[in-house]
């Protein structure tokens, strides 16, 4: 969100681990391989890929519209369906009561039975809920080996994170303050005192 | 110790730095860094204050306006430091707006100068993408030689110890 529009949130990523030689040419054989496919037409709950960076409905990338040397731009489009917790509550009641009535009097379903009728209610919900579409962006600084994605929640740089390394095979290290700092005073006497740091404690005047 | 647990023990560098830059917007007003040249560094309309690390304590969360930094002042003097604030920056003449937290130190909300809309065309989309990696760049520069800024004097044996003192003396001198 926000790395070409809007207000940005980023998170920085360093990619380390050898690309192979013919950088281009893997890159597209993964970005391919491993593009977003639709759930529009099943009952999959979540599907995560690569699209177009500015269009989450191209996924072809028709001359190779990710490069921009040295740049890799791509958008992680990620389709979710939820079922609201009260529609599903609902309908597995339903269902429940349906296979209640073809019982004999008296008889009452297992805690399986209705576990399987739930599961059968949720699967009717979710063929019949849109998926949601949202869509982040991704640029990687190939020269730099830095990467940034347009996004912070952590269930976002989750699904991020695994498929990157699936379609890529390539490290990924967060650049979380401390190792940044480390870079910044990297070969510096004050690397040291950085690992040996006491906090200040609450700033107030001897009087 | 892993390195989870050296991160989780750093995070006061967070709280230390964020109520630094405090400090540096009401007294120096900025920074020179290197190739970005003078860079102003102001507050902007949110800061979150919070127990030192290992302290125990509630949040106070003002809005960066006259009355309400008199109260984040009084919040620093018993004690506690910058969790999150809003931070305006001034590079090159174009401002820049972005949120920090102590934990992660990410940039996030971060609203730059205006820019070209992204175009229809390949080309307008390549410009903008060019456009934007280069103010991003700037930001995330200016973030890092404000950092390298704080660490080098927090971490001197002498000057480190003289911040903290001048740091206090600000705090205590009440103004806002």
């Amino acid at each position: 969100m926000g790395l070409l529009k809007g207000r940005a949130s980023i998170t920085r990523y360093t990619v380390g681990g050898e690309p192979p030689a013919g950088f281009w040419d893997f890159i597209d054989r993964r970005v391919k391989a491993n593009v977003f496919r639709d759930i529009e037409n099943n009952t999959d709950e979540i599907s995560v890929g690569w699209c177009a960076i500015n269009d989450f409905l191209d996924t072809e990338f028709a001359f190779m519209a990710y490069a921009l040397e040295p740049y890799v731009l791509l958008g992680l489009r990620v389709d979710q369906r939820k079922v609201p917790a009260a529609l599903l509550k609902k309908y597995a009641r339903l269902e429940v009561e349906k296979a209640q009535g073809y019982l004999e009097e008296g008889r009452k379903l297992g805690r399986v039975r209705r576990e399987e009728l739930r599961d059968k209610a949720r699967l009717g919900l979710l063929a019949r809920i849109p998926p949601e579409t949202k869509l982040y962006e991704v640029i990687w600084d190939t020269a730099q080996g830095e990467l940034w994605l347009g996004g912070s929640s952590r269930k976002v740089l989750e699904l991020f994170e695994e498929h990157f390394v699936k379609s890529f095979g390539l490290d990924l290290t967060p650049r979380l303050p401390f190792l940044v700092a480390r870079d910044l005073l990297a070969g510096s006497l004050d690397l040291a005192r950085l690992e040996e740091a006491r906090p200040w404690g609450p700033l107030s005047v001897e009087s | 110790m892993d390195l989870n647990e050296i991160l989780n023990s750093k995070v006061f560098l967070g709280q230390e730095f964020l109520t630094w830059l405090w400090h540096l917007s009401e007294t120096e007003g900025g920074a020179e860094l290197g190739e970005l040249n003078w860079v102003e560094v102001s507050l902007g309309e949110r800061l979150v204050l919070g127990p030192a690390m290992g302290a125990e304590g509630a949040r106070v969360t003002v809005s960066g306006h006259e009355a309400s930094l008199a109260e984040a002042r009084e919040a620093l003097r018993q004690g506690k430091l910058v969790e999150s604030l809003r931070l305006g920056l001034e590079i090159h003449g174009e401002e820049y707006w972005l949120s920090l937290d102590a934990a992660e130190l990410a940039v996030k909300s971060l609203k730059l100068p205006s820019a070209a809309r992204m175009g229809e065309e390949p080309e307008g989309l390549e410009g903008l993408v060019l456009e934007r990696v280069a103010m991003i760049e700037s930001t995330l520069k200016a973030m890092e030689g404000l950092l390298k800024m704080f660490l080098t004097t927090r971490l001197d044996a002498v000057e480190g110890p003289e911040l903290c003192d001048a740091l206090a003396e600000w705090a205590a001198s009440g103004g806002a």
